[in-house]
């Protein structure tokens, strides 16, 4: 008998570490705004993406974001079309994700704008590529605020762009991405 | 093994699946516990008809659909007409415009009956990845003929304005099954407020003023820009059926659809009569078995207000 209750006090004491720990080392995303431009001699264009979703997780500065192709929303119904028809070909790639760990100095617990590496596997259109991403994280409170910006070049994820649009469309596409995140509570 | 042994296996054990889910790969979290919204499928068909049908796709918000439709008469003609290319069996000039991304309304004149149409489409459900299978939409067009009544001939005669108006409505229901293959069915109901008595000899059956049809259409994309499309109506009329003195066809089209950045065109073979529903499914009579098909050609232009 004294086994069992020694077994389940153990027992109560790992969920209790696990469950105390848990909830001050993983933070998830509250908002975000994914933002793209093109830049071409014939027209701009500019989409926005509200639907990404991020975890950070500080025991093993992991982090992953996914964003949802068709969230993207264009000026244009024609383009949101063609980006997702014929350039990102959403049906079949959905997301757009990374997944990798932060590189340097930070304290999610304490206010402060930290500059942050981020190093792993950055998939889009079904291409993954090992990049790296600077950006900042800014503590403020419960709140953390992650930005960044890169480019990322259509070739290196085998995006086709046909030649009679080609005027239209930058082969270099600038990516902005701001997610402020919370503490995580399962 | 001992009780005790047993116990203390069972704590080790526990406690060592707690710490592995612990270590469990982020991403496979952020998946199970923030799931993907269930986004729409797009692009099931290129344009708003596919050939003589009208697709599942609506003019999106604010767009403006131009269109010009041309078929050009019989192959079956020959070297004295160039196989049809010197006549315009039907013209088709239309305009459609989105209230909404599924709700859409267009007005069109045609040649054929001089017919001019308005008409109203809209999407209520709408395929979405692992929720739903299918797009439904309702579509639904009245035209007026016209015509200037012919007291002579009778034919056309049209006592009151009622008589020049047909009614046709679709429920048209598509799936896309992988990026390059989408498929529909469209049940048909066409009323026509006035028709001639007419009975066919062969089996006794009168003129209708409703007709119903069972319509499919298809695409198949075979490059990134460019697919094969077909459209197929079943004119389930038993006037219509076997009629040896007035022998009427079921209107079959098939046809190659390119896209050009704002610019779908279409080159189609077909032997519709016409180029609206409310005139090719109670009158296409020509047959494809005696060179009664026509070439044909769509350009739509949208326009983004």
């Amino acid at each position: 008998m004294k086994y069992i209750v020694f077994t389940i006090l153990i027992l109560s004491v790992g969920l209790f570490a696990f469950k105390g720990e848990k909830s001050v080392t993983q933070y998830s995303s509250a908002s975000s705004l994914v933002t793209f431009y093109s830049w071409a001699p014939m027209e701009d264009i500019k989409a926005e993406n509200t639907n990404t979703k991020s975890f950070i997780r500080t025991t093993d500065n992991s982090i992953v974001v996914r964003v949802p192709i068709k969230s993207f929303k264009f000026e244009k119904a024609l383009m949101e079309e063609h980006f997702n028809e014929n350039y990102l070909e959403s049906d079949e790639f959905p997301n757009a994700t990374f997944s990798g760990k932060i590189i340097g100095e930070y304290d999610l617990k304490k206010d402060g704008v930290y500059n942050v590496k981020a190093k792993g596997d950055f998939t889009l259109h079904g291409v993954k590529k090992s990049k790296e991403f600077e950006g900042t994280l800014e503590v403020k409170g419960e709140k953390v605020t992650l930005n960044t910006k890169f480019d990322v070049l259509l070739e290196d994820h085998d995006i086709e762009i046909p030649k009679v649009v080609f005027q239209n469309i930058a082969e270099k596409i600038e990516v902005k991405i701001n997610i402020t995140y919370v503490p995580y509570k399962k | 093994m001992t009780k005790r042994n047993s116990l203390l296996a069972t704590a080790i054990f526990l406690l060592f699946s707690f710490s592995v889910f612990g270590q469990d790969d982020l991403m496979d979290m952020l998946n199970d516990e923030v799931p993907d919204e269930a986004a729409e499928v797009m692009a099931t068909f290129k344009a708003i008809k596919i050939i003589n049908a009208q697709s599942i796709e609506t003019t999106k918000k604010n767009n403006l659909d131009f269109r010009i439709t041309h078929r050009f008469g019989n192959i079956g003609g020959g070297g004295h007409t160039l196989f049809g290319l010197d006549q315009a069996q039907d013209v088709r000039l239309s305009f459609d415009y989105g209230l909404t991304d599924n709700l859409s309304i267009g007005i069109g004149r045609s040649k054929v009956q001089e017919h001019v149409d308005g008409s109203i489409k809209f999407a209520f459900l709408k395929q979405k990845k692992d929720h739903m299978p299918i797009t439904a939409v309702i579509y639904s067009d009245m035209a007026i003929s016209a015509q200037k009544s012919d007291t002579v001939s009778y034919s056309p005669y049209y006592e009151e304005f009622g008589h020049r108006i047909t009614y046709v409505t679709h429920l048209i229901v598509a799936r896309k099954f992988n990026k390059s293959i989408s498929v529909e069915i469209l049940p048909t109901w066409v009323h026509r407020n006035k028709i001639d008595y007419a009975v066919n000899a062969d089996n006794g059956a009168e003129e209708q003023n409703d007709i119903f049809a069972l319509g499919f259409g298809a695409r198949v994309k075979i490059t990134k820009r460019m697919a094969i499309v077909a459209d197929y109506f079943l004119i389930m009329s038993d006037f219509r059926k076997d009629n040896s003195a007035n022998s009427f066809a079921d209107p079959l089209a098939i046809g190659i659809e390119i896209e050009t950045g704002g610019h779908v065109f279409h080159i189609n073979l077909t032997n519709a009569s016409g180029i609206l529903e409310n005139n090719y499914l109670p009158y296409t009579q020509d047959s494809w078995s005696d060179g009664g098909y026509k070439l044909g050609f769509n350009i739509s232009r949208v326009f983004d207000l």
